[in-house]
């Protein structure tokens, strides 16, 4: 396939390395996981990477460092990630190839060939040697779209191959063409005038560095590649002259008519590539069968029917209310949003030979359609997540598989549900009393449980095994587990950037763009990774109004799980208050910060991809390393946390605690003493918090649901009480001291006073 | 037909309102010709009962704003056709408009202004005075060159020009694919617009919409 061209190997003292290059989710991340067999998230939005990582593969010439990079569409840069992926080339590269050792592998969407050979022409101008990847080449083939690599490679003069990364195909030959990586032949012309003006540029530039490149970015007006340079006021000055000399012959503004030239000049390649057939690869004629006349339908039943439930919940409070009238409204709205949706898709979609995913794709944002879709997801995530995981799985991890030291659980069974016949069957019974009761059955061997070294570990209230470790592995294992599984389908299917689509109005409204979307609802799983990703957005006052909210209104998934368990099972309504109280607070303090902070608002412009059939493998290895990661930041939080409490009861400034926050606590939220002790822990961990709110709660009043306005003001004030440390550690980090230091002191007071003004309303009425 | 000179100094005067939104004073007339003329031109503009003066400021009548109007009108119009049909791009274009804008008879705009299928903005994004073939035009057939904003969901168009002050948004939109020639069809407009380019899907702000101007395909 390659044409072999005999090039002498250079043995050079620096490891070599290869950049993955190339435009946003086009599969860089999933190619750096193949080659170096380490991990790296992998999703299907443009903006997943945000930073540069580094791994090391074996290539057929030895050892090679691989860098992914965040995805970029021009190498003039635009926004801070792109910046980054401009400076891992300049720093490698050189306007002579053999002297740099950094090689690219530009990573190209095969089927949006225009896109990337814009890029490729840049890289030509930085002189950097590159290996052409037609990446995501099954959905080039599924789309009729046929492309002469032969031809391509020839023009471009650089190895071209064609790799499916999530197939595991072609990365063989992608490593095969490493050695033989060139500089693409290209030489965009940009006519007299701008030509006139980089050679004018061009002797300005210090050695080492790509001078036709650096002169377009120049004449482009980035003013960060001046500062890079290290230009003095002359030299800028001398640039700022022919700039404008050259800019004055020019209508359009410089940077403009370059990408139009740039366009044109990549246009003409693409033409002589390119041939796309009008016929479409279409789904199995089965599956569209029973996609359009069962799923469909089905689904779409299944959909109105569950949301007259849900509506019907949070109005009689009880689920299992469900009287005649309550049934004849739940059939009448499925039969209607059956009719609807089936009127909908039956009409256009089932004639015209659209593929399964496509239609989904264009459900999932359609302007009626996508509403009753997104309640249905958050349903389905409360069940698994709320229910399932915060409730079953953490019941059983807390009772049985922990347990308590001192008192047997008395192990479990292992059933399994018959279908349809209402009854379980017993498999058998498993003995097994718990590791703490084990542990303590150990201890008690060596002292006595009113040892202190005992009560250390093994206290009931405070032991750092019996409280801190439990808590964590019960509480983080399930619920985050479940929460991230739920979150990845959202991911690699696509939803999440059409989620942003449908919010986009609302969010502007908060002074932010639809875009915002994926770092909040990334907060729902971990507001630390979250804070990280809001670098995706644009200007400075949008991240600074993402971190706020985030910090106050958003709630992790497991605090989030915990709330969702127990407020679900005492009362629907008062769920949906917690939920709408939050809610509300999010708008009110994004609406008054957008009018606050100076700053205008970003465009809103992002790429759809398409719908695909998420990998399971791919979720599964996600969820794999975000619980990792969470544990890694949540276990010695929880033991930090433990230890602390452990040392204030057994000092006993416990009570001057309790003592001290009683004006707060008890007079103005109107709470049992006792919960003081929530509030110190949400410093540290937020869910942590919310669980031993619960258990003072429980304590005081016997049950946790025994007064639910009590109830709903703790979790109120707890959730939008301080971020956990870490995440106050990462905003720190992201936006400096000073920022973060007025979100905390702004959101502190804030939640108590919103948690005050809701008892007065509480007490009320 | 009016003097070339007048007609340069009412489009002065009315650019200078367009801008500033503010009266133009006399003593500006000399930054704008030559200062000897500027006492025998305001002579034939009062005469002709184009202006009348309110102290030092300089008004426009009825009549004196209605000729401005055509001129703007032709040198913007000659602009689009410089750089849209001619292509081109220097800063030859400013002054080549400014020349037609004298020439040019009514019989010639209106079948320019149709050629290019009733612009509403020059290439600086400022607004072309509407003349009488725009408003039948506006009445009678779909316009041939319209905002991107006024398809509706499924049809398909070419990008003739985007218009914009907001050159940060340029550089995005071309950089993406989305430039003059490309060929996109609206998916839906509602709750965001999104737009399919080739194999690209992109939603898009309405604001930025607004200044895609695109034509067509029959
Ligand atoms: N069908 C198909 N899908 C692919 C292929 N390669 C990657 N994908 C999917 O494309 C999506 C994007 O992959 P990533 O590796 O995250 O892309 P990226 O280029 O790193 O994206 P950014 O970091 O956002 O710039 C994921 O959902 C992948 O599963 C391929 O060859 N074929
Ligand atoms: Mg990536
Ligand atoms: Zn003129
Ligand atoms: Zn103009
Ligand atoms: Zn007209």
């Amino acid at each position: 396939m390659l044409k072999k061209k005999s090039r002498p190997q250079k043995a050079g003292p620096h490891t070599p390395s290869i950049a993955l290059v190339g435009n946003p989710n086009v599969g860089k991340s999933a190619i750096f996981n193949l080659l170096t067999g380490s991990y790296v998230i992998v999703s299907n939005y443009p903006g997943t990477t945000v930073e540069v990582s580094r791994g090391t593969c074996k290539g057929i010439d030895g050892r090679v460092e691989v860098i992914d990079t965040p995805g970029v569409n021009n190498l003039i840069p635009q926004s801070e990630d792109e910046r980054v992926a401009r400076d891992i080339l300049l720093r490698g590269g050189g306007a002579t190839p053999d002297k740099g050792h950094r090689r690219v592998v530009q990573v190209a969407d095969a089927k949006n060939l225009r896109r990337a050979l814009f890029l490729t022409s840049q890289l030509a101008e930085m002189g950097l040697p590159v290996v052409l990847d037609l990446n995501m080449w099954d959905e080039c083939l599924e789309r009729g779209i046929s492309i002469d690599t032969g031809k391509l490679q020839s023009l471009l003069g650089i190895p071209v191959v064609r790799t499916v990364a999530t197939e595991k195909q072609g990365i063989g030959h992608l490593l095969n063409a490493l050695p033989q990586a060139d500089v693409p032949s290209l030489k965009v012309d940009f006519g007299r005038e701008i030509e006139e003006g980089i050679s004018r540029i061009e002797p300005l530039i210090p050695n080492g560095y790509p001078r036709r490149a650096m002169a377009l970015m120049l004449l482009s007006g980035d003013l960060t590649v001046a500062e890079k340079l290290g230009y003095s006021k002359t030299v800028q000055g001398e640039v700022s002259k022919i700039r404008n000399s050259i800019q004055r012959k020019f209508s359009d503004p410089l940077s403009y008519a370059i990408n139009r030239i740039r366009a044109a000049y990549v246009e003409r390649l693409f033409q002589e590539t390119v041939y796309t057939a009008p016929k479409r690869m279409e789904s199995h004629p089965f599956l569209r069968a029973s996609f359009f006349f069962f799923f469909v339908p089905v689904f779409a039943f299944a959909l109105g029917y569950k949301i007259m439930d849900m509506l019907l919940f949070f109005f009689q409070g009880y689920l299992s209310s469900a009287p005649p009238l309550g049934l004849i409204l739940k059939l009448v709205s499925g039969m209607a949003s059956c009719i609807l949706f089936c009127l909908h898709l039956y009409r256009k979609d089932l004639r015209t030979k659209r593929t399964i995913s496509e239609v989904l794709g264009d459900l999932t944002m359609h302007p009626v359609a996508a509403y009753p879709i997104l309640i249905t997801a958050l349903w389905a995530i409360y069940k698994l997540v709320g229910v399932f995981g915060a409730g079953v799985c953490v019941d059983f991890m807390e009772k049985k598989v922990f347990g308590y030291a001192g008192t047997p659980s008395g192990g479990f069974d292992l059933w399994f549900p018959v279908p349809f016949a209402g009854k379980d069957v017993t498999l058998f019974h498993v003995p097994f009393n718990g590791i703490n009761y084990y542990l303590g059955l150990l201890g008690q061997m060596l002292v006595s449980p009113q040892n202190l070294g005992y009560q250390l570990f093994l206290d009931g209230q405070a032991g750092l095994i019996q409280v801190g470790l439990t808590y964590a592995i019960a509480i983080v294992f399930p619920i985050v587990g479940f929460f991230f599984l739920a979150f990845g389908l959202m991911e690699d299917s696509g939803y999440l950037p059409r989620l942003a689509v449908m919010l986009d109005k609302l969010f502007k409204r908060i002074g932010l763009t639809g875009k915002a979307v994926l770092p909040m609802v990334l907060g729902l799983g971990c507001g630390t990774m979250a804070t990280l990703t809001t670098r995706i957005l644009d200007t400075r006052k949008e991240r600074i109004i993402a971190t706020l909210l985030m910090a106050l209104a958003i709630p992790c998934s497991a605090q989030l799980g915990v709330i969702a368990f127990v407020m679900g099972s005492i009362s629907g309504f008062y769920f949906a208050l917690y939920v709408f109280i939050i809610a509300s607070q999010l708008i009110l303090v994004g609406f008054v910060a957008s009018k606050i902070l100076p700053g205008g608002r970003s465009d809103f412009i992002m790429e759809v991809p398409p719908f695909r059939c998420p990998k399971l493998y791919n979720i599964l290895l996600k969820t794999a390393y975000r619980v990792k990661w969470f544990l890694r930041e949540a276990v010695p939080l929880f033991l930090i946390g433990t230890f602390a409490l452990f040392i204030l009861s057994k000092t006993g400034a416990l009570k001057y605690i309790e003592l001290a926050g009683r004006p707060v606590v008890s007079n103005w939220l109107g709470l049992p003493p006792e919960t003081a002790e929530g509030f110190i822990l949400g410093f540290l961990r937020r869910d942590y918090g919310a669980v031993s709110l619960f258990k003072a709660l429980e304590r005081v009043h016997g049950s946790v649901g025994a007064e639910p306005a009590q109830l709903l003001v703790a979790l109120v004030v707890i959730t939008l009480f301080v971020p956990c440390l870490a995440n106050f550690l990462v905003i720190i980090k992201e936006r400096g001291i000073a920022t973060a230091a007025l979100i905390i002191g702004f959101i502190v007071p804030y939640a108590f006073l919103v948690g005050g003004v809701l008892n007065l309303i509480m007490k009320t009425f | 037909m009016t003097e070339p000179k007048i007609e340069e100094v009412l489009e002065h005067i009315w650019t200078h309102e367009e801008e500033f939104g503010k009266r133009a004073s006399k003593d500006m007339l000399s930054q704008w010709i030559d200062p000897q003329a500027v006492d025998t031109v305001l002579q034939d503009m009062l005469r002709q009962k184009f202006v009348h003066m309110y102290n030092s400021l300089i008004v426009l009548t009825a009549m004196g704003r209605k000729e401005a109007e055509q001129v703007i009108r032709r040198h913007r119009l000659a602009e689009r056709l410089l750089k849209d049909i001619l292509e081109v791009k220097h800063d030859t274009m400013d002054s080549s408009a400014c020349e037609f804008e004298h020439f040019l008879n009514d019989e010639v705009t209106t079948s320019i202004c149709t050629l290019l299928g009733h612009p509403v903005r020059c290439p600086h994004g400022k607004l072309i005075p509407p003349g009488e073939c725009c408003q039948r035009a506006k009445k009678i057939l779909r316009p041939l060159v319209l905002s991107l904003l006024e398809l509706t969901p499924g049809e398909e168009a070419k990008v003739a020009y985007i218009t914009t002050e907001h050159h940060p948004r340029l550089d995005r939109l071309s950089s993406m694919g989305l430039l003059p020639g490309t060929v996109i069809r609206v998916h839906q407009k509602q709750p965001t617009l999104v737009i399919q380019m080739g194999e690209t899907q992109l939603a898009l702000d309405e604001d930025i919409a607004r200044d895609i101007y695109v034509r067509r395909s029959h």
